[in-house]
């Protein structure tokens, strides 16, 4: 009996080294294990055997069965791992196809929201307006060559009025309207689209976008103009961004600055993105003329405001390094697709 | 504007480094845009700001530049006298277009070229030497900011006139070119003939040649706004049109004429005739303007102290006087464009330095209002987004014939318009859509799902409209994705809590069509995109399309609805359909199920022989569920089968 036993374990362990699927390995289970095995077949023969030998064999039978029942749980584990080595993680991850929001949207929103937070409040123009509310009113006067800047497309458009219809070329018919239409102390920011007649080329389009900023009070000031404009600066291109605020001239603002940043690329040194000066324009701004505030009806001895103007193409080709503002325009899937903030 | 270091040295003397000087003239709003070494000296180009007149001579930039390097401004004016001549009669038509007229007779003189500085002078401007009498002109004009023009006087045949041209007269300037004049345009003319576009352009008639001995030398002010017109409707730019457009200051006339006047007897020889007047000098301004310490500081946020404020408007050659708190201002008399004390306040402030004004945080009291518009829109933005759409930015213009073939109303068109493809306000935003499809089609693009939120404009019986649109289009070749378009409008608008719903609908852009309704109102349509169209864009796919009116659209208030826990079970049905639409069915399905229809789901559509022709086979799964039980087989199907029935009855073959 003893070498029966020993055979068996030699065949067993064997047969189980050898089995190379699951099935001949389930097979094996129910010859050594099962219910009418090979072992179990040994322990109905205990009642043969003098008793004195009885609790020997019995130990040994049982070693032997967990021996087995251990070797075959081991087994079945390479055959598990196995199956999961099957997978190859190197394939191609497959591509995600959502939808996405166009960079000067995103943009512009990135820009209103960083205003909003200080407590300006968003309106939005209609783009026809009248040469009233496009020029006179923020006084630009008619054939001036302050105008030369604001060249404009005129509408075919029947008016009972005196002033010809066109497409806003700047955003600044907003403030008219807000001045019009709410009562100070007030903040605004205005986003829209705007028209002017220019070739198009890599810095050029007829139709692009601008964000106008008004805010005006009992006391309102200049340096709260330069903190205002420099929080936005810092919320779009970074904390360490440093501003300079340059003299300049605009008919409705007095007086009136162009703001630089500090060129993103060179920190100031001078490079060609900067044409080595430096610094980068990003808008216009100034103290409101008093004769706007008259236009609508608001006495400049009582309030005082601030208004800024910038261009968001301009503002999103700087911070995502876009060196054509056609390719806004384009609206090819290889661009937007780039853009990945919803 | 250029200038140079060794022009700007007649006036002042510059012992800083030219950068530094760049950079001083820079911030104080002479924004100088390039500094370039030309021999042994150094050219500016400024960038001159309409109000700033002045900065165009080198005279005002002189003066910008003493009072920033605190430098006492050298003039030194030749001594010529004046003095009457009456060979020509000087005859204006009205003094609003021209107050002041100055001529001059120089004879004796010899054209020559010009001597070497001066040569050099304009050269490394940019301005070409032609001889020395035109050297002299335009030299002068530079360094005083005064245009002058030399006429030959032999030719002029009796008489100088500044009038308004006749219709249809002609003129041939130096330029060599010919060009109809009108009434629009002021002329200088003798007795029979235009000799030049007043401030803007000489004629060839009169032009100063090496043959010339007498010369008839013009220093007059125009009025701006007649400069401008003329200049504007002739397509001319020419220095002394961009700088009478600008203003002229009798004071820098005087000393233009002067130096004119002297170099001519140096430089060519020429003997002073005398001179005729016509119209009269503008009278010297002196218009105070008041203000008080507190009220500059109020504007700038920044006190500066009294003495500094009078020593900065003193040192731009203001004067000002202190009185209790308030200052009492007169402007230098060649600054025309100071009027207002704000106008004082940027003079201050630039000088003082804007960097030196601290930022501050302001004060704006919270508003609570209602969500406004531009939320709303990108609350849009973002759900279309999220349903695969890709947001595109297309031009407002379009062609105005290609737009009635899409949208039967008569769009704006634009009065100047810089292309014909662009020349009316679109009406619809689907030239657009298609546009942007077209083109990534051929860049090989797949995925082809776009949306546009933008205004449409349209003709209104006084005036116009203009409505806010969001477009949505599928360029595919498969129809399944035209009701990926229908269920993606009902998901954009449930997410502003609103019930979206189809009705039967024809629109000339479309083969089929249905009209959407936002809460029961109709606002937009949707459908598949007529092959015609399609072609003419030349898009070589289906293209389903959905416009649809948000204008003033808010947001509804979303509120929770409970479900039901207990399970659903789905029964199919498949029909075929002859002439009758889906809605019909679906409709009957709603009606017989009552509260126990969950939902509906399409499964297959199918069209072929098997059915026959213009028939199609739909199959749908219904999912019922009620919300206190779980529902019994037997109920579903008794309930189903009532459903089959109710179709049968209305005509529809089930299969």
């Amino acid at each position: 009996m003893q070498k029966e036993l020993e055979k068996i374990e030699n065949e067993a362990v064997e047969a189980i080294e050898a089995a190379n699927s699951k099935e001949t390995l389930d097979s094996l289970r129910a010859k050594y294990l099962g219910r009418k095995s090979v072992f179990n077949s040994f322990f109905s023969r205990f009642a043969d055997l003098p008793p004195a030998q009885r609790a020997e064999y019995g130990r040994r039978l049982n070693s032997l069965k967990a021996k087995i029942t251990a070797l075959i749980a081991q087994k079945e584990q390479t055959f598990a791992s196995a199956v999961q080595k099957t997978l190859d993680l190197t394939l191609p991850g497959e591509k995600i196809n959502t939808g996405s929001i166009h960079p000067i949207s995103l943009m512009s929103q990135k820009i209103c929201s960083i205003f909003e937070k200080v407590g300006f409040e968003i309106v939005e123009g209609k783009e026809i307006e009248d040469e009233w509310t496009n020029f006179q009113a923020l006084n630009i006067p008619l054939n001036h060559p302050s105008r030369d800047a604001f060249d404009t497309f005129y509408l075919e458009l029947a008016n009972d009025k005196k002033y010809r219809y066109l497409l806003r070329s700047h955003t600044s018919p907003s403030q008219i309207h807000t001045l019009l239409k709410l009562r100070p102390p007030l903040a605004v920011i205005s986003p829209g689209r705007v028209y002017r007649p220019d070739a198009t080329d890599a810095s050029h389009s007829f139709m692009f976008h601008q964000i106008e900023g008004l805010a005006v009070g009992k006391d309102i000031n200049f340096g709260h103009l330069k903190q205002v404009l420099l929080l936005f600066a810092r919320g779009i291109f970074g904390e360490d961004v440093r501003l300079r605020f340059r003299p300049h001239f605009f008919p409705f603002t007095e007086p009136s600055a162009e703001v630089d940043l500090q060129c993103l690329i060179c920190k100031g040194k001078g490079c060609s993105v900067c044409s080595q000066s430096g610094w980068l324009e990003i808008l216009g701004c100034g103290m409101v003329h008093p004769q706007v505030l008259r236009n609508c009806h608001i006495n400049p001895r009582k309030y005082r405001g601030f208004a800024f103007g910038m261009g968001v193409e301009r503002i999103a080709m700087l911070q995502y390094k876009i060196n054509d503002i056609r390719l806004f325009f384009e609206n090819d899937i290889r661009f937007l697709e780039q853009f990945y903030e919803i | 504007m250029k200038f140079s270091l060794k022009f700007l040295e007649e006036f002042v003397s510059i012992d800083i480094p030219v950068s530094k000087l760049a950079e001083l003239l820079t911030m104080a709003g002479l924004e100088i845009e390039r500094l370039e070494k030309k021999g042994s000296d150094w050219v500016f180009e400024a960038e001159v700001t309409a109000n700033r007149y002045d900065w165009l001579s080198v005279y005002g930039i002189a003066h910008e530049a003493a009072a920033l390097t605190q430098k006492k401004l050298i003039l030194s004016l030749p001594a010529v006298k004046k003095k009457k001549n009456n060979e020509i009669k000087v005859t204006l038509s009205s003094l609003s277009d021209c107050p002041f007229y100055l001529g001059s007779i120089f004879d004796n003189l010899e054209v020559k070229p010009s001597p070497a500085w001066l040569r050099r002078r304009l050269e490394n401007l940019g301005i070409h030497s032609v001889n020395n009498v035109v050297d002299i002109t335009n030299y002068c004009m530079l360094k005083w900011g005064q245009p002058l023009h030399a006429f030959d006087l032999q030719k002029i045949e009796g008489g100088i006139f500044v009038r308004r041209a006749k219709d249809n007269e002609k003129f041939a300037g130096i330029d060599e070119k010919e060009r109809i004049l009108d009434k629009r345009h002021l002329v200088i003319a003798d007795g029979k003939k235009a000799i030049a576009l007043a401030g803007v352009l000489g004629a060839k008639n009169t032009e100063v040649s090496h043959s010339s001995r007498t010369i008839f030398l013009e220093a007059a002010m125009f009025s701006p706004l007649a400069v401008r017109v003329t200049a504007r409707s002739l397509a001319i730019n020419t220095d002394s049109a961009y700088r009478f457009q600008r203003n002229v200051f009798y004071g820098n006339l005087v000393n233009a004429f002067s130096e004119a006047a002297d170099l001519l007897q140096k430089f060519a020889g020429a003997s002073y005739k005398g001179s005729i007047q016509a119209g009269k000098p503008p009278p010297a301004t002196s218009k105070v303007i008041k203000f008080s310490l507190s009220d500059l500081a109020s504007c700038l946020g920044k006190d500066i102290p009294s003495l500094r404020v009078k020593k900065i408007l003193e040192s731009l050659g203001f004067k000002a006087e202190l009185k209790g708190d308030y200052f009492y201002v007169r402007r230098p008399q060649f600054r025309l464009d100071i009027n207002i004390k704000e106008d004082v306040f940027e003079e201050v402030a630039r000088i003082y330095g804007y960097d030196k004004i601290e930022p501050q945080f302001p004060y704006f009291k919270p508003k609570f209002k209602k969500q406004d518009f531009f939320v709303l829109k990108n609350k849009i933005k973002k759900f279309c987004a999220l349903a695969g759409f890709r947001e595109i930015i297309t031009y407002s213009f379009a062609n105005s014939q290609l737009l009635q073939k899409v949208q039967k109303d008569d769009p704006i068109v634009l009065a100047n318009s810089l292309r014909v493809q662009e020349n009316a306000l679109r009406t619809t935003l689907l030239l657009g859509v298609l546009n942007t499809a077209k083109h990534n089609l051929n860049q090989q693009a797949r995925n082809l799902r776009f949306f546009e939120i933008a205004d449409i404009y349209k003709k209104q019986n006084k005036g116009f409209s203009e409505q806010t649109h969001l477009a949505l289009g599928i360029a595919a070749d498969k129809e399944q994705e035209a009701l990926a378009l229908k269920g993606a409008i009902a998901h954009i608008f449930a997410g502003l809590g609103k019930k979206v719903t189809f009705a039967e609908g024809k629109h000339i852009a479309f083969s089929s069509a249905l009209e959407v309704f936002i809460q029961g109102e109709r606002c937009g349509i949707f459908g598949e995109v007529n092959p015609q169209i399609l072609k003419t864009a030349g898009l070589k796919k289906r293209f389903f399309y959905a416009e649809v009116d948000i204008s003033g659209l808010q947001e509804d208030k979303l509120f929770y609805q409970p479900f039901s826990r207990f399970p659903f079970t789905y029964r199919d049905i498949s029909i075929v359909l002859a002439k009758e639409k889906f809605s019909i069915v679906d409709q009957l399905i709603r009606e017989e199920g009552g509260g126990l229809v969950a939902d509906i789901e399409l499964i297959d559509v199918y069209q072929g022989k098997n059915i026959g022709a213009g028939k199609t086979a739909v199959t749908i799964r219904i999912y019922y569920r009620a919300f206190d039980r779980t529902l019994a087989s037997s109920e579903v199907d008794s309930l189903h089968e009532r459903i089959r029935k109710a179709i049968s009855r209305k005509g529809i073959t089930l299969r």
